[in-house]
Order: structure tokens, then C-alpha cells, then sequence
């Protein structure tokens, strides 16, 4: 787990498919640590990052501002189109936000499941 | 207006689109993607280029890009794989079609492709073992779907939606063999290092590649 949240900061934003392939680690990950299978209303699905954070949001009380990060993210990373500087500046602003929200989060509700 | 148009634009309107107030703001509105080719499943979205001033809007029912007139005839925009697509398969619902023969393909285009290919690549190669399965399949589709994209490139052809890859995958004796002969044949096979050589093999373990 630690190293699918850390594995953000290291990320290159500029890297649209980098970028995609850590989110969805992390998603996987979050997932089976936390949302147990019989409450997995994702079932064979793969839900993005974004939709894995609102469901501990709801679950475990996750801060707004960690489901608003990974709404950034999830926004743009569907972009695939096209990637200036300032989306990757965004995606850099709230990945690192993201890993402080979850390494807190994670610090006092690892142990849930 | 021909029919399909008609019920297109009736499936927007369901689909929350204010087909009249963005008509009245847009020279063009063009539909790309599965739709165009009525390929589409219970499940896909509908795919607009809207000319004219406006940002992305992406939902599970839509996703709209908007280009301004003066974008479109800029190179970034002409030499784009998008634009690719949209020239040969885009079916123009709202004005006409002023830009769709000036289309090509740049080198930015091209080096985006190889740059995606081996980043996902590399990506996967580090975290294969933590990633699921479902997470897994869905980047080697997606992997797949960009080697074959590449060679489109390559060969100057129109860029087909992805509905039309799938297909021609299915249909071609699917296997890691094949999609490393896509590479050889479009001399691309150095995007391919023996590291990733590794995960490559893993991958006909994925669904898609059987």
C-alpha cells in the first residue's frame, strides 16, 4: 500500500500513461485493503481512483479534500488528447496532496478491514 | 436532416445536451467515437468535437472537446491523431466540414504514440505484480490499442475508433506474436526492450490476448 501512495510522488505528471497505470494501483490497492467484497459495489468493474475515494469517504469519513484530489486527477487524466503544462502542474498539486491525505488517513484507519 | 442525425441528436437531448443553445454557440459539432460508426454498446459514451469557445466536459454519457475555429487550422490541431479520426469517421451533425482534408499526421504525433507505448510499458512492468486482474486487462487493451494505433500512424492511414481495433484484433489470431510482427512490420520493434519483454509474456495470460 505504502508503496502504491508513494509511487505518486515519483510519478512523471507529464506521463499521461504512467500516470494512469499508478492511479489505478493505488485504486486496486485501496480497494481490496479497505472496501471489503461483500460492500463492493464495484464488483467486476474497475473503478478509478476517484470513485474508489468517495466510497471510503462515505465509508470511513475520508476528507473532501482527498475525494477532490483524485477528482482532479481522474479529470485529467481523462484528457488523453492533450497535456500542456499547466495540467500536469494540476496533476502534480494534487497528487502530492493526495499522498498527504491518505498517508493520514491511512496512519489512523489502516487497521478497519 | 438525414434520419441518424435526427436520432442522434434526440439521444443527446436525453442525455442532458442543449443541442439548440450549443448549435447557436458553435460553426461545427461533429460525432466521433463509437457512435459515429454505430459501434456503440449499452455502456459508451457519446463523443462530440464542438468548434467554437468552450472546455472539456467529460461524463459517463458525453465527452465533449472543443476546439476554436482558429485552433483548427493550426498545425498542433491538423497533425493530431484526433483530428485523424475525426476527418475519417467524425460524422458532422451541426455545420460543415472545412478542415477534414488538411489533416496528417505530425511527428509530435508519432513521438506522443511511441512515448505512450513505452511508458505504459514501463508502468506495468513495475507494478504487474500488485495490480488486479480487471486493472491489468484494462491496460493491456489499452497497450494493445496503442501499438495498433502506432501503426496507423506509421502507414499514414485514417485512425480508427477503437470499437474498429477491436474487431481486427478478434479477427487476426490474437497473440503476443502478432502484436510484436504489428511492430516489426511498422519498424518500431526497438519499443520493445528485452525488459519488457518479460510482462509482455505475462500478458497472454490476459483475457484479451487468448
Amino acid at each position: 500500500m505504502e508503496r502504491a501512495i508513494f509511487a505518486l510522488n515519483d510519478m512523471d505528471y507529464g506521463d499521461f500513461a504512467e500516470a494512469e497505470v499508478i492511479t489505478d494501483n493505488l485504486a486496486s490497492e485501496l480497494r481490496s485493503a479497505l472496501i471489503p467484497k461483500k460492500s463492493d459495489p464495484f464488483r467486476t468493474y474497475t473503478p478509478t481512483l476517484f470513485e474508489v475515494l468517495e466510497v471510503l469517504k462515505n465509508k470511513y469519513n475520508l476528507s473532501d479534500d482527498a475525494v477532490e484530489s483524485g477528482y482532479t486527477l481522474k479529470k485529467f487524466l481523462h484528457d488523453t488528447y492533450e497535456f500542456d503544462d499547466e495540467t500536469i502542474e494540476f496533476l502534480r498539486e494534487s497528487a502530492e496532496y493526495l499522498v498527504v491525505e491518505l498517508s493520514s488517513f491511512l496512519g489512523q484507519n489502516y487497521h478497519v478491514t | 436532416m438525414s434520419p441518424e442525425k435526427s436520432r442522434i441528436i434526440t439521444e443527446l437531448k436525453t442525455r442532458e445536451f442543449d443541442w439548440s443553445k450549443i448549435a447557436e454557440q458553435t460553426s461545427q459539432i461533429i460525432l466521433f467515437g463509437s457512435w459515429a460508426i454505430s459501434a456503440q454498446c449499452e455502456f459508451s459514451d457519446i463523443d462530440l468535437l464542438c468548434v467554437g469557445e468552450g472546455s472539456r466536459f467529460k461524463s459517463s454519457l458525453l465527452d465533449i472537446v472543443w476546439r476554436s475555429p482558429q485552433q483548427l487550422l493550426a498545425d498542433k490541431w491538423l497533425g493530431s491523431e484526433l483530428a485523424n479520426h475525426i476527418a475519417h469517421y467524425g460524422l458532422w451533425l451541426h455545420g460543415r466540414d472545412d478542415w477534414g482534408s488538411k489533416v496528417y499526421y505530425s511527428e509530435q504525433a508519432l513521438l506522443f504514440k511511441r512515448r505512450l507505448i513505452r511508458s505504459r510499458f514501463s508502468a506495468l512492468f513495475r507494478l504487474w505484480p500488485t495490480l488486479s486482474p480487471a486493472y491489468r486487462q484494462k491496460h493491456v487493451v489499452k497497450l494493445r490499442r496503442d501499438i495498433q494505433r502506432l501503426a496507423l500512424i506509421k502507414s499514414r492511414s485514417p485512425m480508427k475508433p477503437s470499437p474498429l481495433l477491436d474487431r481486427e484484433w478478434i479477427d487476426s489470431s490474437p497473440s503476443v506474436a502478432h502484436l510484436i510482427d504489428i511492430l516489426k512490420r511498422s519498424n518500431e520493434s526497438s519499443l520493445l526492450k528485452a525488459s519488457d519483454l518479460e510482462v509482455t509474456s505475462q500478458f497472454i495470460l490476459a483475457p484479451d490476448f487468448r
